[in-house]
Parts: structure tokens; C-alpha cells; sequence
């Protein structure tokens, strides 16, 4: 059963299988980033703007980091009301919303795979980590994500 | 560093969309002109790389650069492909202040995006 599809003006998101509980730890996941002093998952989602230059990177961070410190705050209160909805059964997702998901969805994985201290692209076969529960939370994320993304780009076509 | 910018504390993320779809981007709106302003800076411009990460999807990286820079798909394809086996790419070359705030964009979607002199 697909979990998202388009509709005239919004996405339809019907939560399936184990949905609403990798989603309610892709929040626990954010929330907890920070917790611990130098967490890689907290410095994978800093990136610098201007790695070999300090002072325009002190002046970058000035002028951007707090709206971005509050476009994501914003972003995880949305995904955060859309998935207590969700406890009900379907929902219809705004523009804003599905894209407030795509990005909530993103930064999980990135903390995520920075956590499992990933560096190459045959993670997703990597059979060592089969059994680690990061890993398999990883993996559904990722299927999760690339529905909601198929989804967003057919619209992007019409 | 020449010329002290300042952006609004406070900037909108405008959706546009792109056939009704969200299309990140901000007003640059400006609320103080620079003091300083830097010829080698006009006249060269400033690149937008984005980085190879194992972890983001492809599709989502391609997503990502037709909503953010409204590219065709044929393109977004080919300079995520180009990330993907160079290790980077130089998706977009502008000013300054729109160079800084196409990264900020980037960054919004959590690419790994830096800023260099073109």
C-alpha cells in the first residue's frame, strides 16, 4: 500500500506498518543531537559555508545560523503535529508540511549515518550492520524518504 | 573581510513553486547597503559547491536542485551525477549575497554546500 499520493492541492500520508514508531524515533534522534559534547551528528548538520576562512565563516554563521537554527525548529514542530495527526490514521499534508518532512526526514538520516560514522556509499549492503538497530532505522528512513520523494517529484512535472 | 554585510534577521523562505510545487528560496532583501564593495568580488563571482555525502539519495539531491535553482531535471541529474564521482560540483556561480544565501538554501536541505571565489 503506497503511503503517500498526490492530491489536487496536498499529499495524502498514510501511515503503514512500522511508520509512526521510525518516525516517532527520527524525532527522538533530532531531539537528542547536542546531548552528547562533539556529536558527529550534530556536526554534520554545521556545515561551514567557508571551511578555509574563518572570518567569513564567523560572519556567515552571524548573518545565517539563526534563521536557520529557526527554519528547522519550525520544521520539526510541523512534521511534530502532522505525525500526532497521523496517530488517527491518514492525513493530508500541505505544501509546507510534505516539505517540512522531506527535510525533517534528511537531517535524521545524515545524524543518523554520521552516528553510524558512515564515509562510503555501499552502506545500504553492508551486512555487518544488519542487525545494529541505528542501521535498521536508517534503512527504513531512507525507504521512507524515497517514497515521499518520487511522490514530490511527479509533481514536479505536472 | 571587505564590505560588512548584513542580512534581515528575519528572512522569509518565499515557496514560489515550481508547477504548485514549494520551491525554497529567500528574499534577499537588504537592510543596509555595503559599506565596502569588492571588484574582484563583482567581477569574479562567487561558486556554490556542494559536496559528495554517502548518505543523502540521489533523487534527493536532484530534487533538491530544481526546487532550489529551478533547473530541468537533465541538468539537476547531471550535476548530481557530477557529485557523485567527482566528489563535488559547482552548481551555481552569483554575487556574494546570493551565493551565500543559494548555500544557506542548500544548507536548509542539509547539503554539504561551501562557497569559493569562481
Amino acid at each position: 500500500m503506497a503511503r503517500f499520493k498526490t492530491l489536487a492541492d496536498r499529499i495524502e500520508m498514510r501511515p503503514v506498518g512500522d511508520d509512526l514508531v521510525a518516525l516517532s524515533l527520527m524525532q527522538e534522534v533530532l531531539a537528542s543531537m547536542g546531548d552528547e559534547p562533539d556529536d558527529p551528528a550534530a556536526r554534520r548538520l554545521s556545515v561551514a559555508a567557508y571551511p578555509d576562512d574563518k572570518d567569513a565563516q564567523s560572519e556567515y554563521e552571524r548573518l545565517m545560523n539563526p534563521e536557520l537554527d529557526r527554519q528547522r525548529r519550525m520544521d520539526r514542530d510541523a512534521v511534530a503535529s502532522v505525525l500526532k495527526a497521523a496517530e488517527s490514521g491518514t492525513v493530508h499534508l500541505s505544501a509546507t508540511e510534505a516539505e517540512a518532512l522531506l527535510m525533517v526526514l534528511n537531517e535524521a538520516r545524515l545524524a543518523l549515518g554520521a552516528r553510524l560514522g558512515i564515509v562510503d556509499d555501499g552502506w545500504g549492503s553492508d551486512e555487518g550492520r544488519a542487525s545494529d538497530p541505528v542501521a535498521l532505522l536508517l534503512r527504513y528512513l531512507t525507504g521512507y524518504q524515497d517514497e515521499l520523494i518520487r511522490v514530490l517529484a511527479e509533481r514536479l512535472e505536472t | 573581510m571587505a564590505g560588512a554585510r548584513r542580512y534581515p534577521e528575519n528572512m522569509n523562505l518565499i515557496r514560489t513553486g515550481h508547477s504548485g510545487l514549494p520551491a525554497a528560496t529567500i528574499a534577499p532583501e537588504r537592510t543596509d547597503a555595503p559599506e565596502v564593495d569588492d571588484r574582484a568580488d563583482r567581477d569574479r563571482g562567487w561558486n556554490v559547491v556542494v559536496w559528495n555525502d554517502p548518505v543523502n539519495l540521489m533523487s534527493y539531491v536532484v530534487l533538491v536542485f530544481r526546487r532550489v535553482f529551478g533547473y530541468p531535471e537533465d541538468k539537476a541529474t547531471r550535476l548530481m551525477l557530477e557529485v557523485h564521482h567527482e566528489g563535488r560540483s559547482i552548481v551555481s556561480t552569483a554575487p556574494r549575497e546570493k551565493a551565500e544565501i543559494d548555500c544557506y538554501t542548500l544548507h536548509r536541505y542539509a547539503l554539504w554546500a561551501t562557497i569559493e571565489r569562481a
